[in-house]
């Protein structure tokens, strides 16, 4: 017997300011009033001092990768084609993003990357193509 | 006020329990645990159990877990974690002075799960990591490889890890995947998200067991000498992870040594859902004084080293049974020091398979 389950979930204030940036075809990050840390994706409190957050700004400088895999493996298990994914971080600010890396791009640590946005952008986390290599 | 391991239980790593019920593995690993510890089930005064509802696909696991373990009209809470963070929870407890006896229990059975990759997936944030669809091997992998290239450490050391433990489980009569192989083997094994390849990831096994602590001295066969937890640099949306370390070990593994008062354990047996936690494990121990590879490499960590880790086979060997890995560790523990003669361990479990949080428990065979 199965028994399905169904959530929503609202973003949230500074979540909803990340989605809602996206959709625009930029990565907005939060800046705490306090400790000055800039943290992506963006929170509404500092996780360092507990400071609330009502600063949200655009990363416009590149990203690079900190770590990366290659896989030959899909969610249900099975063997797949081989993705490439990248963990990016960004200069001057805490946090980053899980994406996957553009295929024709060879990964290496410290990459520096730039997101490549779709046409049509809806506000999710999947407006975000890939990451490519930054000429 | 001392808290001693009184008896242990388990049922058997198996791929698959297909013709026992979760409840009825259970029932065996608690008859097995009043047996070795030699009390009847009325002397206990409270159950706590380590479950995880999405894991099991029920809901209130601890409503299910009294009637087996001899738990109906006593004391009954759940920890919804690693099972030795439900140790920890057990020992502080009975530091209370409100018990006596006190029964830790586990139990896994992913055999039951049809889909567990998308499982695992629902403990991410549902808007940044989830809509991405990674499997959690990509996950470990991506610590895999920030660990080697932080550490300096190559994928063979990984495959050194896997052999060693595979090889250690064949003393084991609890392990479901012992064998003898070779680097090699593990090398040309699928790959499944680079560098890990197959023989690096541990296979999920069903397990079940349990564990009688006490306060009372005559019970007492090992002392509990010292326990530290530590939530490390984690976060569902992965933003706060620090890949390729384990900052929990560190803070956790010193506070259960400065409890213990000592700075040397006998050996190890730590949880290692992929090759790669157990190096990343033993570098936060950091009472090696080198390297983790250096000293897998010189076979330091081997059954016959000077500090040998995992001589269970640990999850490599025995199958890795989700949340109860930590009690399987403690069981495995005090099988070794009964068989070995060994005095001291550090055991060590996360909370989960890429989680950066988990629990640290030093046993000692002297009470």
């Amino acid at each position: 017997m199965s028994i399905e389950s169904f959530y929503e979930y609202p973003a949230g204030i500074a979540l909803s300011i990340f989605l809602q940036g996206l959709r625009e075809g930029k990565l907005i990050a939060s800046r705490c009033g306090k400790c000055n840390t800039s943290h992506i994706p963006p929170r509404s409190y500092c996780a360092k001092c507990l400071n609330p957050i009502n600063d949200f700004h655009e990363i416009t400088g590149l990203g690079f990768v900190e770590t990366f895999t290659c896989s030959h493996i899909s969610l249900d298990g099975s063997q797949a084609q081989p993705v490439t994914w990248v963990y990016v971080r960004f200069e001057g600010v805490e946090g980053g993003l899980l994406h996957r890396l553009d295929p024709s791009v060879a990964p290496e640590k410290a990459l520096k990357v730039r997101p490549v946005y779709h046409g049509e952008r809806i506000g999710s986390i999947l407006d975000i193509k890939w990451f490519t290599k930054a000429e | 006020m001392d808290v001693y391991v009184a008896g242990v239980g388990e049922i058997p790593c198996r791929p698959a329990y297909g013709d026992l019920d979760f409840r009825e593995m259970l029932y065996t690993a608690a008859r097995k645990a009043y047996e070795d510890a030699g009390i009847h089930p009325s002397e206990i005064d409270g159950i706590v159990s380590s479950g995880m509802d999405f894991y099991e696909g029920i809901s209130i696991t601890d409503s299910y877990t009294p009637d087996q373990v001899g738990g109906r009209l006593k004391f009954n809470t759940l920890v919804s974690n690693d099972s030795l963070n439900a140790f920890i929870h057990g020992y502080m407890l009975l530091r209370t002075g409100h018990f006596r006896n006190l029964m830790v229990t586990c139990y896994a059975k992913p055999s039951n799960m049809l889909n567990y990759p998308e499982v695992v997936l629902n403990s991410f944030d549902p808007h940044v990591v989830r809509p991405l669809t990674p499997h959690p091997y990509v996950l470990a992998a991506l610590d895999a490889r920030a660990y080697l290239s932080r550490s300096g450490a190559s994928p063979r050391d990984l495959s050194l890890v896997a052999v060693k433990n595979k090889k250690n489980a064949l003393g084991n009569t609890s392990a479901a995947y012992a064998g003898a192989t070779t680097p090699d083997d593990v090398e040309n094994s699928a790959p499944v998200s680079e560098p890990l390849k197959r023989g690096h990831i541990s296979t999920l096994c069903d397990y079940a067991a349990a564990v009688i602590l006490t306060t009372d001295r005559r019970l007492g066969r090992f002392t509990v000498k010292g326990v530290g937890n530590a939530f490390g640099a984690y976060s569902s949306d992965l933003s706060s992870r620090m890949w390729g370390l384990l900052a929990w070990v560190r803070h956790a593994a010193q506070k259960a040594l400065r409890m213990a008062g000592i700075g040397k354990v006998d050996f190890v047996e730590v949880s290692e859902p992929f090759a790669h936690t157990e190096l990343m494990a033993l570098e936060g121990l950091g009472i090696d004084g080198e390297p983790a590879h250096k000293t897998l490499r010189a076979g330091g960590y081997d059954l016959g080293g000077h500090l040998p880790v995992n001589p269970s086979g640990g999850c490599l060997g025995m199958g890795y049974p989700l949340n109860a890995a930590g009690l399987q560790r403690v069981v495995q523990s005090v099988k070794a020091m009964s068989r070995m003669g060994w005095r001291t361990c550090m055991i060590l479990s996360s909370d989960g398979e890429v989680v950066d949080a988990g629990s640290a428990v030093v046993l000692t065979s002297e009470v």
